[in-house]
């Protein structure tokens, strides 16, 4: 069964990734930004198998579900990692 | 532990790890409401995980209820993270545009104060050297002296010509960065001092280049260089016969080895409170003495090389007796 809440969040994901994707030019001056993107998508897939999860496959689709965030922790914290050493260089500015 | 707990513990731990690393170690890199949204992004996200932690491993069910209410901030402070820094950005760009044309703006008014000041007072003595042939035409007498007044137009002509040349190729250092690589001093040398005489082949002009050579880390307006000051030493100098040495020899300044070349003329020479603001560019200059484009040009040229220039009198206390006009370049 599909939940309400679980589904906003799915569309709130939807609508803050095609911001990224819409803003995607303007948002390369962040360090490492493709790492965001492919954090966020994953994040967003782990929400999209949330809502399939309700209506068939239910054990497939939970795990696939945390093997989703997992990957997405994983790549936010690379993310980090990146960001973190670029400023050690002083290759970024202060919010660009 | 099932594996879905498992997973969820190391998903929780490394969300964790990058929330410590925002609040650790990014000190100062965002405003503070583009951190703020970050941090908000990593604590709804370790919420999650934790809750998905504790629900999975069988430990807890307490968070279960609001755990997908907090969940929905998640992609919220994301956005509002992106958001933030996409207006912070778009104000940087602003604030550059407006920079860069508020420069162009400056540097039209620059070149129209140049044509207007040095074209029309190159214009004023061609006039002038048309009315003294003017007036002389009923005096065959006075005839003889004509060849002086066609060598001023031709010299006015030479200078206006010149000046086109600076103000090209001072908008082109302007708009882009020319490589630095090896030069040979001595080919340019030979190659400026052979344009200079026959620019000025109605001048007796003697010019001394040094026999040693070097290589320096400039570029091709080298040649402009010297040929700005060449054609200085023989435009400011009344002497029968035009002498410039030119010398050249190792200098080492902080660290670094230029090679110092010295421009000696015996031309009329500068005065002393002239002599800084002779290098001054007329973007720089307000109501100061008015000087010709070239030397300006020269300072930002070697500037560009990261050299120095400067001027002293050939003969110490006496600015009368001539130049010096000093260049430190790197060597290459």
């Amino acid at each position: 069964m599909i939940q309400e809440d679980e589904l906003i969040t799915f569309i709130l994901c939807l609508g803050a990734l095609s911001f990224f994707i819409i803003n995607y030019a303007k948002l390369k001056s962040l360090p490492g930004f493709r790492m965001i993107i492919i954090s966020f998508t994953l994040f967003t897939m782990g929400w999209y198998f949330t809502v399939i999860e309700g209506i068939i496959f239910e054990e497939v689709f939970n795990l696939i579900e945390h093997l989703c965030y997992i990957c997405s922790s994983i790549t936010m914290f690379i993310w980090t990692l990146i960001f973190f050493k670029k400023r050690s260089g002083n290759e970024f500015n202060r919010d660009n | 532990m099932n594996l879905i707990g498992i997973i969820d513990f190391f998903v929780f731990i490394i969300t964790i790890s990058s929330l410590s690393f925002v609040l650790i170690g990014w000190k100062n890199q965002f405003s503070i409401i583009t951190k703020l949204s970050l941090i908000i992004v990593f604590l709804t996200t370790s919420f999650f995980y934790l809750s998905n932690f504790l629900e999975w491993s069988g430990i807890s069910v307490a968070l279960v209820s609001i755990e997908d209410y907090i969940a929905i901030l998640a992609p919220l402070a994301w956005f509002f993270f992106t958001y933030t820094f996409i207006q912070k950005k778009n104000e940087k760009d602003l604030r550059e545009n407006q920079k860069s044309i508020e420069e162009a703006y400056r540097y039209t008014e620059f070149y129209k104060d140049l044509f207007t000041h040095d074209i029309r007072n190159i214009l004023q003595n061609i006039l002038l050297a048309d009315n003294i042939i003017e007036q002389r035409n009923n005096d065959q007498q006075k005839l003889e002296n004509l060849p002086e007044i066609y060598e001023l137009i031709k010299e006015q002509v030479l200078r206006g010509e010149n000046l086109i040349s600076n103000v090209t190729n001072l908008s082109e250092i302007r708009k882009s960065s020319f490589p630095i690589h090896s030069v040979d001093l001595n080919s340019i040398l030979d190659k400026t001092v052979e344009n200079i005489k026959k620019l000025y082949d109605h001048r007796n002009i003697i010019i001394q280049i040094p026999e040693q050579n070097f290589l320096l880390k400039s570029n091709d307006f080298l040649t402009n260089i010297f040929e700005n000051i060449l054609v200085n030493a023989i435009i400011h100098n009344k002497n029968k016969t035009i002498e410039v040495g030119i010398k050249a020899s190792k200098y080492k300044l902080n660290e670094t080895q230029y090679i110092k070349i010295e421009c000696i003329d015996n031309g009329v020479g500068i005065s002393d409170n002239r002599k800084k603001e002779i290098f001054i560019t007329r973007e720089e200059e307000q109501s100061k003495f008015r000087t010709g484009l070239g030397l300006s040009l020269i300072k930002k040229v070697i500037e560009s090389y990261n050299g120095k220039i400067w001027v002293e009198d050939r003969v110490k206390g006496d600015y009368t007796r001539g130049s010096n006009f000093i260049l430190l370049i790197p060597e290459d």
